[in-house]
């Protein structure tokens, strides 16, 4: 139904595939399927950036919608701290989609290695120190102004990343809402994504804009929508994996999955 | 408006969208409007969370909501070319 010539009904199939082993994986790891996703296209089916980080985005906006549907039921979305913060991330977000549209894909393609360095080490720290901490409690939101321009900055930054890299940005915004804003940690993934669908789309919708400028992109639309049905499909298996195998474990892998991932995208730059 | 109703109409908006992507993404010939459907759902569900947490008389947190939509529609229509 959406296959081209270049993209054929087999290799839609084996992307929807790869789509929910990284939605299982980026949703049990709280850190998005993007991170998987993005690196598994360029790579493994050799498209080119803009596609990938295009269908990521819509991806990510799908499956922020199913996890927000799910968090306004149980009213556990802080709409105080999510209003406040989705200023700053919208801003970073318009910003990230510019730049990202400036940048030459390889430039890209490197700051994403780097990104996945980053999460890989910080998962991987975590893992070590996850030893049966206790969860942490509610607590009221600061009034200091402070705190609140830190955690704008912060969502600043995510918004930007986020859309310049074609990733959910939940490993920013989730720290930011649970450490400055003292929030939960069921609230904080709550407010997270709700944050993270207005971001993701709003960046779609400049990329998507972008690749549609010139004409109907029948590639974008048959690599986002198994990339965006997959990933939703295995968000929801990601929530139920994350019951069965202990933190530490999940982490350690996912963080050796990124060095690698990391590793196959610089070489990806390194031989064109 | 009671403080616990905000957020019914903004899941009702989420909802109607995702699922009108999931009809129209397997319909043929119908991906891009499914796309652009998908992508237009979370502006539509930002407006009405703004414009509920305004009638919630919480005016910050609403105006800020509305001003990030604005933002990005702007940005959307006269940004990246």
């Amino acid at each position: 139904m959406i296959a081209t010539p270049e993209l054929p009904t087999t290799i839609l199939l084996l992307m929807g595939l790869v789509a929910v082993v990284a939605g299982a994986l980026g949703s049990a790891m709280g850190v998005g399927g993007g991170l998987v996703l993005v690196p598994a296209l360029i790579t493994l089916f050799h498209i080119d950036t803009e596609h990938a980080r295009a269908a990521s985005l819509v991806a990510v906006a799908v499956t922020s919608m199913g996890g927000t549907l799910i968090y306004l039921k149980e009213k556990s979305v802080d709409f105080v701290a999510g209003g406040a913060m989705q200023l700053p991330t919208a801003v970073g977000a318009v910003a990230g989609a510019f730049l990202g549209n400036a940048l030459d894909p390889s430039v890209v393609r490197v700051l994403f290695a780097a990104l996945l360095l980053a999460v890989a080490a910080r998962l991987a720290i975590q893992a070590r120190r996850e030893a049966g901490s206790p969860p942490p409690e509610t607590l009221p939101l600061p009034r200091d102004r402070r705190t609140w321009l830190l955690a704008g900055a912060g969502c600043l930054g995510a918004g930007l990343v986020s859309s310049m890299l074609g990733v959910g940005g939940g490993i920013v915004f989730v720290p930011v809402l649970s450490l400055l804003l003292l929030k939960s940690a069921r609230a904080a993934s709550a407010t997270s994504t709700y944050l993270i669908g207005l971001t993701g789309a709003a960046s779609a919708l400049i990329y998507v804009r972008a690749l549609t400028s010139e004409g109907p992109d029948p590639k974008l639309v048959a690599i986002a929508i198994p990339a965006a049905i997959g990933i939703f499909v295995g968000a929801q298996l990601g929530a139920r994996l994350s019951k069965r195998i202990s933190g530490p474990t999940l982490r350690t892998a996912f963080s050796i999955l990124m060095v690698v991932n990391a590793g196959m995208l610089i070489w990806k730059v390194a031989h064109g | 408006m009671a403080k616990e109703r905000v957020g019914v109409l903004t899941w009702f908006v989420i909802a109607v969208g995702l699922a009108a992507f999931l009809l129209l993404a397997l319909w043929p010939g119908m991906g891009i409007t499914a796309l652009y459907i998908v992508l237009l759902t979370p502006l539509a569900a930002a407006s009405v969370t703004g414009v509920e947490l305004i009638c919630d008389r919480r005016l910050r947190s609403g105006s800020m909501l509305l001003l990030s939509v604005v933002i990005i529609v702007v940005a959307v229509l006269w940004g990246v070319r």
